[in-house]
């Protein structure tokens, strides 16, 4: 073999290496898709809270969790099917969301009942357990833009502890927009962009 | 270059399709036959016969599945594949460095 075959063989390597990471790339729907889910349920508790219709809170934020359960099955499901590479990344992603989606199952619907905790500190848990995923995601995946909105949500964590009442609906949804549907938003297109090329 | 770098590299990883799919399945947990076949760019009975190859020298893993009614075919890298192939890279890189001293 000489020098130049060498070379060329690095650069077969490079290139099926550099083409397998642009088709396993994240798309940012998953992020995207249950952020507006998120936003839609967050807005709607605020308005039944100011509405005084407390009977209403518990069914919405069934349908909330429920909704966000289907897409993330429903997403994980047309992957399976569509995507002809299995990733360890994307599989160690989806382990770690599967457990924090059981954290904050047990977050927003156990815990409270049992009266560990008040409800007042289940949005401030739920933050705290969605900075935890976006960092490690965004560590796993390398993608800098998820790992570093992980600061939106510790802030919002902490901002929740401050404010009562309507704020928090503010801060909550200023979490979901900034800290889930604007990082989704930026990996789609980045990712739209490279699937073009 | 000398007799002992040529038998360094290793003839089952030095084709350029076997050499593909290699590198993308170091790149991933799986990943199945159409997408090695158009990545790699080769014909349906080509990459069948090099997959063939490296699966019984154990460097791959497949694994035949059904969705539905339809058939798909995964692979993926075992440990020796693995280290076979992480061996070639650097023996690949011995050869470079090589040339580059002598220049």
């Amino acid at each position: 073999m000489e020098h130049t075959n060498a070379q060329q063989e690095l650069s077969i390597i490079k290139q099926m290496v550099e083409k397998t990471r642009k088709d396993t790339a994240e798309s940012g729907r998953f992020f995207l898709y249950i952020g507006i889910v998120s936003l839609i349920g967050t807005i709607t508790v605020g308005i039944l809270e100011a509405a005084s219709m407390q009977n209403w809170l518990l069914p919405a934020l069934v349908i909330v969790a429920l909704s966000s359960a289907a897409i993330a099955a429903a997403i994980m499901h047309r992957e399976k099917i569509m995507n002809p590479v299995k990733t360890y990344a994307k599989a160690i992603c989806w382990h770690l969301w599967l457990a924090c989606g059981c954290a904050a199952l047990l977050i927003l619907f156990v815990f409270p009942f049992l009266r560990v905790y008040s409800f007042s500190a289940v949005p401030v848990l739920i933050c705290v357990i969605m900075g935890i995923a976006l960092y490690s995601t965004g560590i796993v995946l390398e993608l800098p833009v998820i790992q570093w909105s992980c600061l939106v949500w510790i802030t919002g964590a902490i901002l929740l502890t401050l404010v009562t009442g309507l704020p928090r609906i503010i801060v909550m949804s200023a979490n979901i927009l900034l800290g889930w549907i604007v990082p989704g938003c930026l990996l789609n297109r980045t990712y739209r962009q490279r699937s073009s090329q | 270059m000398s007799r002992e770098e040529i038998k360094n590299i290793d003839p089952l990883i030095h084709a350029p399709v076997r050499l593909a799919v290699l590198s993308i399945l170091a790149a991933v947990q799986q990943a199945d036959f159409s997408y090695l076949k158009k990545t790699a760019d080769a014909t349906d009975g080509n990459l069948s016969r090099h997959l063939s190859k490296l699966e019984d020298a154990g460097y791959i893993s497949i694994k035949k599945t059904f969705e539905g009614k339809k058939p798909r075919t995964f692979c993926s890298i075992t440990k020796k594949g693995r280290e076979m192939f992480m061996a070639y890279l650097d023996n690949l890189q011995k050869i470079i460095d090589k040339q580059k001293g002598d220049v």
